[in-house]
């Protein structure tokens, strides 16, 4: 009895498998399905829908995965040597390590990608490429840098208001930290949430990071380096100590513990959700000395994919000025096709939020003050060490050389064993 | 009389040769009954283990080639790799400061829970047990907001009573114990539960006599429900043991600090392989883990040993 059960039950699994399969194979022949991997916030979806409609013969089924998981997703199925998608947005924090490995990915430069490389930010485009002029994907967004500040935090600090004069008085990093000073001083509120913050935003201005073009470390001789890690360490009396992403920055907006936000475009919808009461107390302006960029994604097409000119003929037209100019538009997702910085409706991208009617042509001319600069695969960890040692001598953990010191040594050893 | 007992013999031989048939596609059937766990078991489990041998004598980041390169791996953790040896630390530390203050926690309310005066017994049950069946996820994304230093409510309510508030995520200490707190508030409930499966095994007569000698709670508790439950207390140290070796949810939400005062084993484990993307040393990693696990399991045991003796 019990016997007899035990093969239906096998049965009833072998014929449910059975239906699945079918379910898989059947569909019409010249159809072709493209998987695509995002994480969410891309803004692509409208385009994509479009895309299909007027291409019949192309499905793309788009699999959202958050940030870090996707990431690692992705990893581990090109590790894997199967389950990668046709289609995977990678984000810039992580083009050096794929680039690392072009090897599990097309090289888009064989499928035309060259022709329209004019078409986006030069900086972007090489970062990219690699020496052999391999492609490794088709920029989506980028994050070029502008800052936010709180009007009547600096009118209250006896500071300027107007974007103009702002920018005119904050034209050096010393004369930021200056009024950061007066700031914190005559006022319960500070210039910045965290140190790290501010070295970030310091260090993407400059030419050289961590390494020469060479990849040689030349961390304790990088002149931008230098200067960021001691504006940043020698001034911690102007930041609030407030790390981003975490429950007490989005408190610590709303109640204006600190006056100035660094503000790649995907910044102003996380002021928003986070602290909506502040609405039209805002206002933006240029970064000292010279912008920077946070952010922004390309899209590739891993190795594994059966159909790589589908792929690329998907993407080079989702990704084309015009599609960028749709998705800002919708999502204000800010474009990497300089082409389109001109277009009226990019130049008068508006918010009332900011009190701005001009954001667009402020993130216009951020992007196009970036300046290319050489990153390694190890980069990322090098930022994290350093951050991590700014962050130690906020909260009273460490002094400043001993922090310094003791990051290089860290570096050093984590380069070592690569 | 000859003949009569050949033919039970037999019989007999007929019953046991087709007993041994039966027996034997019985077994089959039963193999093939138990074969998902061996095979799942196999894939995922064994296969992966031995893997991870084979990976920790290889330099692998996982999307390029691997180099093989013998022990070094193993070399370099125990020669040049202080952030391995501080995550060490740190897991004893959080390790110590959630179970000592869990396990006597919850023996005090199982003990409670138990008393006969206590109406509603279900429901104290059930909310006791309660965070242990919570996402550890959300568990963590609220006490991380709790723990905040500067909006957080504990700091708030500690304000509230003339006190200093804490910078949680920023010291040593600070963190180390509010990733402490997560798991003890996740924990205390299970151990109570099962603290309290052992209270019920002990004799009521033993209270009844104590009560009529005159004897105090605090003196049964003390002399009787202690001593009863000591096997159970020795349960429930080893699997706190083999739990507190493996915090890696709380830290990794919480935040493990500046100066790495929240890193535990688990997580420098984590962070090798996906962020660091080191695969072979993080299997290293893993392997001298579970020799670290294993020593601390035997001194459990030891420890065990003498107390019971």
């Amino acid at each position: 009895m019990l016997k007899r059960l035990g093969y239906l039950v096998l049965l009833l699994c072998m014929s449910v498998a059975l239906v699945a399969c079918a379910g898989k194979s059947g569909g019409k022949s010249d159809e072709i399905e493209l998987t695509m991997w995002l994480f969410s916030g891309t803004g692509l979806e409208e385009q994509i829908e479009k895309y299909q409609e007027d291409n019949p013969n192309i499905k793309i089924k788009i699999q959202d995965a958050e940030y870090s998981d996707h990431h690692n997703n992705l990893i581990t199925a090109l590790a894997a040597g199967s389950g990668a998608p046709d289609i995977a947005i990678v984000e810039s924090d992580y083009i050096e390590r794929f680039k690392e490995n072009s090897q599990q990915f097309h090289d888009l430069a064989e499928y035309g990608a060259n022709d329209i490389a004019g078409d986006y930010l030069e900086w972007r485009w090489r970062e990219a490429t690699n020496e052999e002029g391999f492609v490794l994907g088709i920029p989506t967004d980028v994050g070029p840098m502008a800052m936010a500040y709180r009007m009547d935090i600096f009118e209250q600090a006896g500071l300027p208001t107007d974007p103009d004069e702002v920018a005119q008085l904050l034209s050096t990093w010393d004369a930021y930290i200056e009024a950061g000073r007066q700031l914190t001083q005559a006022t319960d509120s500070h210039m910045y949430n965290a140190g790290p913050d501010l070295f970030r935003v310091i260090r993407e201005q400059a030419e050289a990071q961590y390494f020469d073009d060479d990849g040689n470390l030349i961390l304790e001789s990088s002149e931008q380096i230098l200067k960021a890690w001691d504006i940043t360490i020698n001034n911690l009396d102007v930041q609030a100590g407030i790390d981003r992403e975490t429950t007490e920055w989005g408190a610590a907006l709303a109640r204006g513990d600190f006056a100035t936000v660094f503000l790649p475009p995907w910044m102003l919808q996380q002021i928003k959700d986070n602290a909506p009461d502040t609405a039209g107390l805002w206002n933006v302006t240029q970064i000292p000395e010279a912008s920077g960029n946070w952010g922004g994604s390309l899209l590739t097409v891993p190795a594994q994919s059966d159909y790589p000119q589908e792929a690329y003929d998907f993407i080079s037209w989702l990704l084309a000025p015009e599609q960028q100019l749709e998705i800002f538009k919708m999502h204000g997702n800010f474009p990497a096709t300089p082409s389109i910085y001109d277009n009226e409706e990019v130049q008068n991208y508006s918010d009332d939020f900011f009190n701005r009617d001009d954001l667009g042509t402020m993130f216009g001319e951020a992007a196009l003050r970036v300046e290319y600069v050489y990153r390694s695969p190890m980069t990322s960890t090098i930022n994290d060490i350093l951050g991590d040692a700014i962050m130690s001598v906020v909260d009273g953990e460490a002094e400043a050389d001993e922090a310094w010191n003791t990051a290089v040594e860290e570096v050093k050893r984590q380069l070592d064993r690569q | 009389m000859g003949l009569i007992d050949l033919e039970r013999k037999e019989q007999i031989k007929e019953k046991k040769y087709r007993a041994y048939h039966l027996q034997r596609s019985n077994n089959i059937s039963g193999l093939l009954f138990i074969s998902p766990f061996y095979i799942i078991f196999a894939v995922f489990g064994l296969f992966p283990l031995a893997f991870t041998i084979v990976m920790s004598f290889y330099r692998w980041s996982m999307l390029g080639e691997k180099q093989f390169i013998g022990f070094d791996n193993y070399k370099l953790l125990f020669t040049n790799d202080p952030l391995f040896w501080l995550s060490v630390t740190n897991t004893f530390k959080i390790w110590f400061m959630s179970t000592v203050p869990q396990l006597i926690l919850a023996l005090i309310l199982a003990f409670i829970l138990n008393m006969a005066f206590l109406k509603g017994k279900g429901i104290f049950r059930l909310a006791v047990f309660m965070p242990n069946i919570t996402s550890i996820v959300a568990v963590a994304i609220v006490f991380s907001s709790m723990f905040g230093t500067n909006y957080g409510v504990i700091n708030y309510f500690l304000e509230l009573f003339g006190l200093n508030p804490i910078d949680w995520s920023g010291t040593r200490i600070g963190t180390q114990v509010a990733i402490s707190v997560m798991i003890m508030w996740r924990w205390v409930g299970y151990n109570t539960i099962i603290y309290l499966s052992g209270l019920q095994g002990i004799s009521k007569d033993l209270y009844e006599a104590a009560t009529i000698d005159g004897a105090s709670t605090r003196q049964q508790f003390l002399y009787i429900t202690v001593p009863m439950m000591r096997p159970i207390i020795l349960f429930t140290v080893i699997l706190s043991t083999i739990g507190g070796m493996q915090i890696f949810t709380e830290p990794l939400l919480f935040g493990k600090g500046s100066v790495n005062q929240g890193l535990t084993m688990t997580l420098y484990l984590y962070e090798e392989a996906f962020t660091r993307y080191s695969f072979g040393y993080a299997a290293a990693v893993a392997w001298i883990l579970f020799f670290i696990i294993i020593l601390f399991s035997l001194v459990n045991m030891l420890l065990t040993r003498i107390i019971r003796s």
